[in-house]
């Protein structure tokens, strides 16, 4: 009888006993020392999630283990565009990363939660002399600093030589101003089959997507937040020349900037509006398309001007940020450095890839590497021209809003002004906390 | 001395055997509420709790206790009430015509000789198939450009110029209704083919002796027999499509504007890229007592079902 009753208890304390070991399993993946003294750290980004920059961050990963045996990078891959939901739950979760790949917008957004570690103590006298300063300070929050510069990625106008040669534009003469531009597009739409995309421009309802419309908006003289001053209301220009853009089939509408790449690489898009990676993606899609080759068809330079006759680039540049809760800050920023600044990083990574590097001294190192016509006219013309955006603890807001607004203006026929003030109105309540 | 010692160890066993007494059924069911309380209880007080603060994680130093306030800018917000109405509109249409067609389909398919019966496991394969999975093939379906639904319309004659489906704010909402139903409808086929089965041929024989047609043995005979599982399977599937997450999001985002946005894409615009925790927090306990108010009418019928 006894052993009977027995059964049934025996059998609960056993589940009860799994599920308590199935819950305490995930201790086992945490970050960690092991008795050789050799410190784990977790790196999350999307280097190693997208196809085109995989292997090469994966060999960079490599070499800094073998170069520091007392740490190891345990990798974890994002999707660019999950970045700030990823690293919000995990930091929320109490499982956030030692250092991630991050964009200004959402580091400083993770430096408002208080999820980041001010890192000016953490990076060695020759990193803070090397680093670019305007990059550098791009990433300061109330008065911290909190993103360490990696790779500079400013968005430059590209523009395909053999289309607008195709549609009887001058292939080395790319539009000057918007008004060129609308116009150039008028005679692509005439004269290239209508499979020919004219422009890349992202209009989804995410931070992305305001990042990539800044620059445009600030071209038509007018950004929806200045500081503290909300002047939605003024955009209607802007507005009128979005709607134009998708009913004249100048762009397709509801697209991130990234899927008009593989445009790109069927010589199917005449405007980019892209970074300088934008040459090894397009390569990455087509392997026959050589550097040679790529040059034949691709041009870069600053954004045609507006009214104020001034360039605009949005930073759309990948920075290193070092989370509070890491055990192992000096590790990672350790990796910080190397991943920004090591010959073998610099050579396998930045060059191939096509980005910029964000340390002076990397011009000097590699000055062969660094004279091609793209890189030379983002260094020159287009890293000048970035502008910081609103960075904040609002700015996913602003962004949610500002994007709603722009999609509302090309997917239906409501007033414009109708749409602005609408706009205007929730961006003054956010800037004012209600 | 002894008596007292005797006394001692028979309490002692008694009180061993009074625990052992416990009823079995708890005992076993204790695992299960043991995990309940850990994955939906806490996070649900939690939740409750949350949302009577204004709490953004971006201004962790500006938390404030503001009572129902939270609830009370839930009336006046517009994207909360859109989301409700889309809410109910995906719901609605999702659960009304997989119903109908999966009840066609298993009509259809309980007609089949029985050397066609593979053919209903294959019939299965869209339920399988993850959310995510389905909201991509269906993105690549509508794309505007390349999308062969609008492929086959223009060669149809149906439309003269490819549709920006996914962009458009009255398409978008048709476009991710059909990923649904094209992902649920096996569901219910394979519930009513199961209804089906257990009508008792001798029911159906007397109707076909009585003269019956086919349309009235379907409204006199098979209706009634499937009515329970009609019932059962619908608030069912209400309750799964109120929840629908990975299809929306994996196709439009809640997009165009906010015109596919549902509630529970709502709760995570707001706590994840907008991070108001505590407002969606308040978002989220309605939509738990909407869902709750379907789950007991569920229960409820569940119960009337299987008591009679």
């Amino acid at each position: 009888m006894l052993k009977k009753k027995w059964v049934p208890l025996t059998l609960v304390l056993v589940l009860v006993a799994m599920i308590l070991t199935a819950c305490g399993g995930g201790s086992s993946g945490q970050k960690s020392s092991d008795s050789q003294g050799t410190v784990e750290i977790t790196f999350v980004n999307w280097a190693t999630a997208e196809e085109a920059t995989k292997q090469q961050m994966l060999d960079v990963i490599k070499e800094f283990e073998k170069q520091n045996p007392g740490i190891k990078v345990k990798n974890v891959p994002i999707p660019v565009g999950e970045q700030l939901n990823q690293l919000t739950i995990m930091t929320t979760g109490g499982n956030a990363p030692d250092i991630a790949q991050v964009h200004f917008d959402v580091g400083i957004s993770l430096a408002a939660m208080g999820a980041l570690e001010p890192n000016d103590n953490l990076l060695s006298k020759e990193f803070l002399d090397d680093v670019n300063k305007k990059l550098y300070d791009f990433g300061m929050y109330e008065g911290k600093h909190y993103l360490i510069p990696w790779v500079g990625h400013p968005l430059g106008f590209w523009y395909n030589k053999k289309l607008l040669q195709q549609a009887g534009l001058d292939p080395n003469n790319p539009p000057q101003t918007i008004d060129e531009l609308t116009k150039a597009m008028e005679i692509i739409k005439q004269k290239l089959p209508n499979d020919v995309v004219p422009l890349q421009i992202d209009t989804t309802i995410r931070t992305l997507g305001l990042s990539h419309e800044w620059s445009f908006m600030s071209a038509f003289g007018t950004v929806p937040v200045d500081g503290d001053k909300v002047q939605a209301n003024k955009m209607g220009p802007y507005a009128e020349w979005l709607r134009m853009l998708v009913q004249k089939g100048y762009t397709l509408p509801g697209k991130k900037f990234g899927e008009f790449r593989p445009l790109a690489a069927q010589n199917r898009l005449v405007f980019g509006f892209d970074g300088p990676s934008f040459k090894g993606i397009v390569q990455s899609f087509d392997k026959s398309i050589t550097d040679e080759k790529f040059y034949e068809t691709w041009g870069v330079t600053t954004l045609p001007v507006g009214a104020d006759k001034k360039p605009y680039s949005a930073p759309d540049d990948h920075n290193l940020a070092i989370f509070k809760a890491s055990k192992h800050k000096e590790a990672a920023a350790k990796f910080a450095e190397f991943l920004a600044r090591s010959d073998f990083s610099i050579k396998t990574y930045v060059i191939p890839l096509g980005f910029l590097p964000t340390v002076q001294s990397a011009v000097q190192r590699f000055p062969k590497e660094f004279s091609d016509p793209a890189r030379k006219a983002f260094i020159e013309k287009i890293v000048p021209a970035e502008v910081r955006l609103p960075y904040g603890p609002n700015y996913s807001k602003i962004a949610t809003v500002v994007m709603a607004g722009m999609q509302e203006v090309i997917t239906t026929n409501k007033p414009i002004p109708e749409i602005l003030n609408n706009v205007q109105t929730k961006l003054e309540g956010i800037i004012n906390g209600k | 001395m002894v008596n007292k010692k005797i006394g001692k160890e028979l309490n002692e066993e008694e009180g061993k055997r009074g625990w052992l007494r416990l009823p079995l059924p708890f005992l076993l069911v204790f695992p299960a509420i043991f995990v309940l309380s850990i994955v939906i209880l806490y996070p649900l007080i939690s939740s409750s709790f949350l949302s009577l603060f204004h709490y953004e994680l971006t201004k962790p130093n500006e938390i404030e206790f503001n009572l129902l306030t939270n609830y009370k800018n839930m009336l006046h917000d517009d994207t909360f009430w859109l989301a409700f109405k889309n809410t109910l509109i995906f719901t609605g249409v999702s659960v009304v015509v997989s119903l109908v067609i999966g009840l066609i389909g298993a009509i259809a398919i309980d007609q089949l000789p029985e050397r066609f019966a593979g053919l209903r496991g294959v019939v299965l394969v869209p339920w399988i198939i993850p959310g995510v999975v389905v909201g991509f093939l269906f993105m690549l379906i509508f794309d505007v450009e390349v999308g062969i639904a609008n492929v086959i319309l223009k060669h149809a004659g149906i439309i003269k110029e490819f549709l920006p489906w996914l962009m458009d704010e009255h398409l978008a909402m048709i476009a991710v209704i059909v990923a649904n139903i094209w992902n649920q409808v096996p569901f219910y086929i394979l519930m009513f083919t199961a209804g089906l089965k257990a009508i008792p041929m001798d029911v159906k024989e007397a109707a076909i002796v009585e003269g019956a047609s086919r349309w009235q043995e379907f409204i006199h005979v098979t209706l009634p027999y499937l009515r329970g599982i009609l019932v059962i399977t619908s608030l069912l599937m209400v309750i799964r499509n109120f929840n629908n997450f990975p299809i929306i999001y994996t196709m439009t985002g809640g997009g165009p504007v906010f015109s596919t946005t549902t509630l529970v894409i709502y709760i995570y615009r707001l706590a994840f890229e907008q991070f108001n925790l505590g407002y969606a927090s308040a978002v989220g306990i309605v939509w738990c007592a909407v869902l709750l108010i379907v789950s007991m009418i569920y229960v409820k019928m569940l119960y009337k079902q299987v008591h009679g």
